[in-house]
């Protein structure tokens, strides 16, 4: 099962030399992760825009879907696989 | 590349395969998209049946596990050997039967099924005991959560009707439909805040209406619900509802030792390596310890395998879940196991831009529906008598004038009404 | 373009009036063999021309289904432009696709008396395009499902993880469940009582005294018609002028929200208050109105005294035909968990308690998979609503 977190929550990504996400911190917590797969969505362009850049991540303690808002830019915590 | 037309069974509903005595067979299982996509894409590794012969997408419907040749390699892409799974225990050929709905629920059974047969063989008495409190303790990706839901699904299977408080707000419908817990009879308690919610949570177990009520505890939970915890577990002991407790490893130690206290049983759960596909992780070996046990010898371990529904594999609309439990049950196996471990933080590779995620094509396991109120006749094989089309003239034969017969009464308990019948008029001929 | 192609022809201009009023005079000349019938008189409607008779235990009056079947045609002979294609089944999907395949030739096709089983049975062979979803036809056939029996035969989860509730509730078509109750068009009853306060009363405690009996008189009225009541009205007259009441309800934690169930926040003015409540199904039972009232009132503050308690209740025939929560073993607890929500509901407030559903799992993105409804909106957990779809945070659905 996995986590879905409706609110999908803002969170800080600290991201490698290619560009994608090497550690993630939320709520205090700070995770170094590697990046599993990853793909893009992108729909809506006639309505609100939605792009967004989605990274599966493991790192030591969990296994989490993040994705970076292509609107804005912002980085967000959308699942964790339990 | 040729590809040999190729159905694994004679007939697509009449599925073939070992048959235990008082289950219900298997059913076939579409894969049509699925493997278009595969070959479209890995070609000679794709799925193919273990003589060789590639399938015939998308008319073919393939009934998994039931040919001779299946337990030998389905390709590159399989996520395990069909020969890893033991029939005896796999829990999609031997699932839970379910009892009829003209019977009462079968809530007086001792146990709920985790929906992890050898979990249950653990357990001593099957799965959680009905009539005490359990505990699953575990990190973020230790996979409580699926164990709980499969659990729900088992209790909804034995015709109970379950509440899950969500403390979290992390609650998807979907992968819970996905683990085999049916929508209808799941009531979900999203409160403000979570005192709030065990005061809820109470209500409803005062009245009785909830035969399972799930607490999914968030992380740093408020130390001021100790005693909300302690006295909804009384009450619920109490009624005799069921409760399952989901902890997260960081709750404060006084409601750490509230749980503890309440619990009849109490599992540890700790993921020990990932499943990986390549270089993607789609799926969990987690180590199940029982640190306490009423009803049994605490201090045993397995080691379940839990796979996931890959979040961009919905939009290519392919696949199910696997879960099995492994055969084996001690943590020596994880060494030979194809687990890899915690990934280790390392160079990272090449990027690939753009690449759709690998789909998983696996088995159901869901726990059959509730019995019908009748045994459902077998749909009628269709090649040995022609198929009624709306579009054909009505043959005569069966569409004979009703006899007017009453119809049967259907055993039930309660306010069961006897299906009324019905009859429609069609005013002008309109297409169906 | 049909001009075009057909320029000899005679082209009528529609007349949607006359269509509906014709078709208004066959269902009140069917309405004579049974008040169970149901009828779409929408010209637009896809469902027009279709008439749903519930001919449960009508066998003493008309005879056996073939005769009532032959005097009911007959009836609407005249009426109509031509004759009337019939067919009879168990449930109410059954019954019409038996109907739309009688011809000129079997004017009747009856799906054999029974149950679920033997409306699967009948139903298995036929192209799965029958199921009442075309925007799922050519998902089906990528799936390699052809005829209903196909979906029939997947387990129920797995068609819910793949297609959404829409189709969970297509694979209990197939398999001869549905609990779509008829929708009679006998017009609802409203039937009302009042009770003057002398001297006037502002203890909850008397309040639902009195609530008590008018509770229980216009249950039994309901209860010898036959009827249940779907909607309960409670009005407050108060004394003298000037604000009477806080209203609202006391919704914890939260901005005061209509009750769950509410029709709308409680209408207040100076003098007068109006509560309504949607009930979970049409009951004629005194006491589970009474207590859902009770606790309506006890989330509001009164800070005047009360001369007058009126109680309406909307009347409607109890759902009739079979309902899909009987086919499951939860049913026998089903009803009561309803009524029980509803209460906890307005206690807790109407963000609490949450059902959930599957709109479409193939949507790319996560909130856009299923739909959450708020509890006690007007209809039953296990069953197909339409219940009014809020996302949690309070956005709408999309």
């Amino acid at each position: 099962m996995t986590r879905l977190l409706g609110q999908q929550p803002r969170i800080e990504v600290d991201l490698d030399a290619l560009g994608r996400p090497a550690r993630l911190r939320w709520e205090g917590w700070s995770e170094p992760v590697e990046v599993c797969n990853q793909w893009r969505i992108e729909e809506a362009w006639w309505r609100r825009p939605i792009r967004r850049d989605y990274f599966k991540v493991a790192g030591p303690r969990l296994l989490a879907l993040v994705y970076r808002d292509g609107v804005d830019g912002t980085w967000h915590l959308e699942r964790v696989f339990d | 590349m040729t590809t040999t037309p190729a159905r694994l069974n004679a007939n697509s509903t009449a599925p073939s395969g070992p048959v235990r005595a008082g289950h219900p067979e298997p059913s076939p299982e579409p894969l049509g998209s699925a493997l278009a996509r595969l070959e479209a894409r890995w070609g000679s590794a794709a799925i193919r049946l273990g003589n060789g012969a590639q399938i015939d997408v998308p008319t073919a419907i393939i009934h998994a596990r039931t040919t001779p040749d299946a337990t030998a390699t389905l390709g590159a892409l399989a996520l395990a050997p069909l020969s890893d799974l033991d029939p005896a225990t796999d829990p999609v050929t031997v699932p839970r039967p379910s009892p009829s709905p003209g019977s009462a629920p079968d809530l007086a059974a001792e146990a709920v099924s985790t929906g992890f047969p050898t979990l249950d063989a653990l357990l001593g008495t099957g799965g959680l005991p009905r009539r005490a409190g359990a505990t699953l303790r575990g990190d973020a990706s230790s996979g409580k959560t699926t164990l709980a839901l499969r659990s729900v699904a088992g209790a909804q299977a034995a015709g109970g009707i379950v509440a899950w408080l969500d403390g979290g707000r992390t609650f998807d419908p979907l992968e819970a439909a996905a683990r085999g817990v049916d929508l209808r009879w799941l009531v979900v308690l999203r409160p403000a805040e979570v005192g709030e919610g065990l005061r809820l949570a109470g209500a409803l177990v005062s009245g009785r209406a909830v035969d399972l009520l799930v607490l999914d505890l968030p992380p740093r939970l408020a130390l001021t619900n100790e005693a909300l915890l302690r006295r909804l577990a009384a009450h619920a002991r109490r009624i005799g509802v069921q409760l399952l407790v989901l902890e997260p490893l960081d709750l404060a130690a006084a409601l750490h030792g509230a749980l503890a206290e309440a619990a009849g049983v109490r599992l540890e759960l700790e993921r020990v390596g990932w499943l990986r596909l390549g270089r993607d992780v789609v799926g969990q070996r987690t180590a199940v310890t029982v640190s306490k046990n009423h009803f049994g010898p605490p201090g045993r371990q397995v080691e379940l395998e839990i796979h996931y529904l890959d979040d961009g594999e919905r939009g290519a609309g392919v696949a199910r879940l696997l879960d099995a439990a492994m055969d084996g049950s001690s943590m020596a196996d994880a060494t030979r196991a194809t687990a890899t471990g915690p990934p280790k933080h390392r160079r990272p590779h090449p990027r690939h831009d753009l690449k759709p995620p690998t789909p998983l094509v696996t088995i159901d396991h869901a726990p059959p529906p509730p019995r019908l109120a009748q045994p459902l006749a077998p749909p009628r094989a269709g090649p040995t008598r022609p198929a009624l089309d709306a579009d054909s003239a009505a043959r005569p034969g069966r569409s004979a004038v009703g006899s007017g017969q009453r119809p049967r009464p259907q055993p039930c308990r309660g306010t069961f009404r006897r299906p009324a019948r019905a009859a429609a008029g069609g005013g002008a001929p309109t297409r169906p | 373009m049909a001009h075009r192609l057909v320029p000899e022809a005679t082209f009528l201009e529609a007349d949607p009036g006359a269509y509906a009023t014709a078709f208004e005079a066959v269902l009140e000349a069917l309405a004579a063999f049974t008040p169970a019938i149901e009828g779409e008189t929408d010209p637009t409607a896809p469902a027009f021309g279709r008439a749903l008779l519930g001919i449960e235990g009508l066998d003493r009056l008309w005879g056996d289904e073939a005769t009532l079947t032959a005097r009911a045609r007959a009836a609407v002979a005249a009426l109509l432009p031509a004759a009337a294609r019939a067919g009879i089944g168990n449930t109410r999907f059954g019954a019409g696709v038996a109907a739309s395949m009688a011809r000129e030739a079997t004017a009747l096709v009856t799906i054999r008396a029974g149950g679920a089983s033997e409306e699967a049975a009948f139903l298995a062979p036929l192209p799965i395009r029958l199921l009442p979803a075309p925007e799922l036809e050519g998902r089906f056939a990528l799936f390699g499902l052809r005829r209903i029996g196909d979906l029939a035969a997947l387990p129920r989860s797995a068609v819910v993880s793949r297609f959404g509730t829409l189709g969970g509730e297509l694979h209990d078509l197939a398999r001869g469940l549905d609990g779509r109750p008829l929708r009679p068009r006998r017009p609802i009853e409203r039937l009302r009582a009042e009770a003057e306060l002398d001297p006037p009363v502002d203890q909850l405690d008397s309040l639902r005294f009195v609530l008590h009996h008018l509770a229980g008189a216009l249950c039994e009225q309901l209860a010898a018609r036959g009827a249940g009541a779907g909607r309960a009205v409670v009005e407050l007259d108060f004394e003298g002028p000037g604000p009477a009441i806080l209203g609202g309800s006391r919704a914890r934690g939260s901005e005061p929200a209509a009750p769950s169930g509410a029709a709308g926040p409680p209408d207040s003015t100076a003098t007068s208050l109006r509560i309504e409540q949607i009930l979970p199904e049409p009951v004629a039972q005194a006491d589970l109105v009474e207590r859902l009232l009770v606790a309506r009132l006890e989330a509001t503050t009164l800070t005047a005294p009360v001369i007058r308690l009126a109680l309406e209740l909307d009347g409607r025939v109890p759902q009739a035909g079979s309902q899909l929560g009987l086919f499951t073993p939860q049913s026998a607890n089903a009803a009561r968990l309803d009524w029980q929500l509803a209460s906890l509901a307005i206690r807790f407030g109407a963000t609490s308690l949450w059902r959930v559903r599957i709109a479409d799992p193939e949507a790319s993105l996560s909130e856009a998979r299923t739909i959450w409804a708020a509890v006690g909106e007007g209809t039953a957990l296990g069953s197909a609503g339409e219940a009014a779809m809020h996302q949690p945070s309070g956005k709408r659905a999309p």
